[in-house]
């Protein structure tokens, strides 16, 4: 499973301080070779989309684009303000078949046609299915990553087109899962900034908005849910940031002379000079969990997020616990944090512990 | 939980290298006989049921299955709808306190989409309509404080022990329950981590999944034949199936092993819970849409809320320990009790206390725990430059009251009962309804009235004050 693409950045975006994470989804190597290379075995665990989920996901797609995308149409129709039967669509899936590099080459640059199509006042189709943006991380034009919105749909009072991101996640009573509804305006967000450095070349980047069009499935079949547009700001100075945070470890990976990194093994060498901030997120987003969180066995980040954040930098876990047996303090911090975690403990009998062993 | 309580707690369970409990009463009140459990598996994406185990936690149970969700045929469910039915009706009937079981949340999430799905869809039969009618109602009962008649196990765990892992971690039932109960011979962080390699989320594990999934795939394109694929997945499912159910009932088990005591507060929220359940078992109503169903929804939930807090403060010595430490709870010693009439107001005590944080002023209402005497504060006086502080109390409530405490006996005040005012606000709401006052049933406000461009904010002011 290799960080490359949307996916990659979201993660980076949950941990922006570990410059491993950042490191895997600059080189391209994948995780479950990382983690054999510093741990000695295969991942024990599941990793990557299960196949149940991408059918569903594809067919729920296919239902959306067959009959010239007429349920597309059918969605988008209200919110872009025109009548279904008069939003022209290009298929760029169609067009060009297949997942091959070459193919999404071709598709890129149908896609920048279209785009140069649309700063030169020219007839562009209303709705574009799988276009193929590029996005330059780390100001590197080498390290350029495909970007694919599932659909660009032309907003014709803006001239401009906007992402529009679909899932199969189902939406209750109006309401989308909340982990569901940040991870695709994430994704969004980076096919905005994607979006953002194709249109600046053309002069054409500040009519776009930080918004994104989003289609979920209702709890029923392959129907779609109503289409929504959002508002991306913070998604968007987040996503910045990870592209910020990409730049950074570019130069310090060029600094370890580690930039040329193309496989597990020299990355898992290189590791050790590669920070690692093993937090709460780590657990559900990161395959390498397990063994960060052994190098952390002492910190207060294996306790969550809330304990990092009240215990500090300079507080671990036996001091802590020292404190809390009546240790003196040595500082401020320690001053205070001491009697109020004595405090807190008095409050239960902990010697009465739930049946069990101590490990 | 407080931010300090919790990491202290979660230090203490890491020293210890197992749970430590975090409350002395059970927030749920002992399971009724039988208790009714569910453990579903669900299609991953889709989110439809591939199977259901159900029945009494206590002993084996019923299994209804399918191979093929996505065939839209929901005959299969018909025998769990009329269990259920069966189980809710009769408790009902009876006048008894139902209790169903569900693993974790995303378990009672299958279950709100069962009632999505169900509740009003014309294509199945009356039977999977009322399922759905009583799913949606389960799913919607969790959505009040102290309810009773679900029982999310890892949350209800969660909710009464401390691990020395994260959040994060805990939401892993199987983890959860290792560092509750941690094998023999291992680790307790290598036994919560090899807990969750295997999915606890109602659905199958990575590889039956995607043989199951290999296994209608081939059938689709013609290269098996349909009943060896059948058979087959359909083994594969049950027993990812009666691996969710093992789960739960081992979850079940932990929660009664801890040994929690069983607050006097716990029947008022059960007579809650049972009420709200027992008036609408045989009435399918959607979620509230209008201003007057919401408004009562939001007190429904308001009284809940109320009642939750104040029932766990007054159960649970540690809740309440936290809330002193808060101020929320007054713990002070009786000074003097004026009673010319013993038995009849007027009665006033006077009361010490050396309480750090103190969140009481003259006019607030305070409880004696325990005892139906409650007082209001007239007057707060600090003592020994800020040491002690010394608070005159005037009872309203329980002059006559055994309880009532005597000069030099030290006693907990907490905040009253909360006041049941649903019905008298449903009685507003129905006046609102039948004025049709479109500021609150209309969809659109009405205009304002232009103001007088050169008013200065005194003027406005002014004519407001007449
Ligand atoms: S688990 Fe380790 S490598 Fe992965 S994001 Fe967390 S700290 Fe970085």
């Amino acid at each position: 499973m290799s960080l490359s693409g949307a996916r990659g950045l979201i993660r980076v975006a949950h941990n922006p301080t570990c410059e491993l994470q950042a490191a895997m989804m600059l080189t391209r190597v994948r995780e479950q070779d990382v983690y054999l290379a510093l741990a000695g075995t295969a991942y024990p665990g599941e990793y990557g989309e299960r196949v149940s989920a991408r059918r569903r996901g594809a067919q729920f797609e296919k239902n959306l684009y067959q009959d010239g995308a007429a349920v597309l149409r059918g969605t988008l129709a209200p919110l872009l303000g025109v009548a279904a039967d008069d939003l022209t669509v290009r298929d760029l899936s169609e067009e060009v078949r297949g997942s091959s590099t070459a193919a999404m080459e071709e598709r890129a640059r149908r896609t920048d046609r279209i785009l140069m199509d649309l700063a030169a006042d020219r007839i562009v189709p209303d709705l574009l299915i799988q276009p193929q943006l590029q996005l330059t991380l780390a100001g590197n034009l080498a390290s350029a990553i495909f970007i694919a919105p599932d659909v660009l749909a032309l907003d014709r009072q803006r001239h401009v087109y906007l992402p529009v991101e679909i899932k199969s996640f189902i939406v209750r009573d109006g309401v989308v899962a909340q982990g569901d509804r940040d991870g695709a305006r994430r994704q969004a967000a980076i096919q905005l900034l994607a979006l953002a450095q194709e249109l600046i070349p053309l002069g054409i980047a500040d009519r776009l908005p930080e918004a994104a069009i989003f289609i979920f499935a209702s709890p029923f079949g392959m129907r779609p849910h109503p289409a929504f547009a959002e508002q991306l700001s913070a998604e968007l100075f987040e996503m910045r940031r990870v592209l910020d945070t990409m730049a950074q470890v570019r130069t310090h990976l060029q600094a370890l002379g580690a930039d040329a990194i193309a496989d597990a093994e020299a990355l898992a060498l290189a590791a050790p000079r590669l920070a690692t901030t093993y937090q709460e997120s780590c657990v559900a987003g990161c395959l390498l969990a397990q063994i960060c969180r052994q190098h952390a066995a002492a910190q207060p980040t294996i306790l969550g997020d809330r304990a990092a954040q009240t215990l500090g930098e300079t507080i671990d876990l036996p001091r802590a616990l020292a404190l809390l047996h009546g240790a003196p303090a040595t500082d401020e911090r320690e001053a205070w944090l001491g009697p109020a975690l004595r405090e807190a403990a008095a409050r239960f009998d902990w010697s009465t512990v739930v049946q069990g062993r101590a490990a | 939980m407080s931010t300090i309580f919790d990491l202290a707690a979660r230090l203490l369970a890491y020293q210890a290298g197992r749970a430590i409990p975090t409350r002395r009463s059970s927030a749920l009140m002992a399971d009724p006989i039988p208790a009714f459990a569910i453990a579903p598996i669900r299609m991953v994406a889709e989110q439809v049921v591939y199977a259901l185990a159900y029945g009494d936690p206590d002993d084996k149970p019923e299994i209804v299955l399918t191979w093929n969700p996505l065939d839209r045929d929901a005959g299969f469910l018909e025998p769990f709808a009329a269990a259920l039915d069966r189980y809710l009706s009769d408790c009902v009937t009876a006048g008894e306190m139902p209790r169903v079981w569900l693993a974790h949340t995303a378990a009672l999430e299958v279950i709100e989409l069962l009632g999505h799905r169900y509740r009003t869809n014309r294509s199945v039969g009356p039977e999977l309509q009322r399922m759905g009618a009583q799913c949606r109602l389960l799913a919607e009962e969790t959505t009040f404080a102290g309810q009773q008649i679900v029982a999310v196990a890892g949350s209800l765990l969660a909710g009464h022990v401390a691990t020395g892992q994260s959040p994060s971690e805990d939401l892993h039932l199987g983890a959860l329950l290792a560092w509750i109960d941690p094998p023999a011979g291992t680790a307790v962080v290598d036994a919560a981590a090899q807990a969750a390699l295997a999915p606890a989320a109602a659905m199958l594990a990575r590889a039956a999944d995607d043989r199951v999934e290999q296994l209608r795939a081939r059938v689709a394109s013609g290269r098996l034949r349909e009943p060896a694929a059948r058979v087959e997945a359909e083994a594969i499912i049950r027993a990812e199936l009666l691996r969710e159910w093992n789960l739960l009932v081992q979850a079940r088990r932990a929660f009664w092993t801890l040994g929690l005591t069983q607050g006097p507060e716990l029947t008022k929220l059960s007579a809650e819970s049972f009420k709200r359940v027992a008036w609408q078992i045989d009435r399918n109503y959607g979620s509230p849409a209008r201003p007057r169903s919401l408004a009562q929804r939001l007190d429904e939930l308001t009284y809940a809320q109320e009642l939750a807090a104040y029932a766990d403060v007054a159960d649970d010595p540690i809740v309440r320990a936290t809330a002193l430490s808060a101020g929320r709870v007054l713990d002070a010693t009786i000074i003097n009790r004026d009673q010319p009439r013993r038995g009849f107001q007027p009665c006033t005590l006077t009361l010490e206390t050396c309480q750090q944080v103190l969140r009481v002023r003259a006019g607030t209402q305070l409880q004696l725990r325990g005892a139906r005497v409650v007082g209001r504060i007239t007057e707060v006086r600090e003592l020994n430059a800020g040491q002690s502080v010394q608070l005159t109390l005037v009872i309203t409530t329980g002059v006559r009251n055994p309880h009532l405490p005597a000069p030099g006996q030290r006693t907990d005040w907490m905040e009253p009962e909360p006041a049941d005012l649903r019905y008298q606000k449903r009685q507003v709401y129905e006046r609102m309804a039948a004025s049709a006052d479109t500021r609150v049933m209309g969809d659109t406000l009405p205009l304002a009235r232009p103001q007088p461009a050169d008013d200065d904010l005194a003027t406005i002011a002014r004519r407001l004050r007449r």
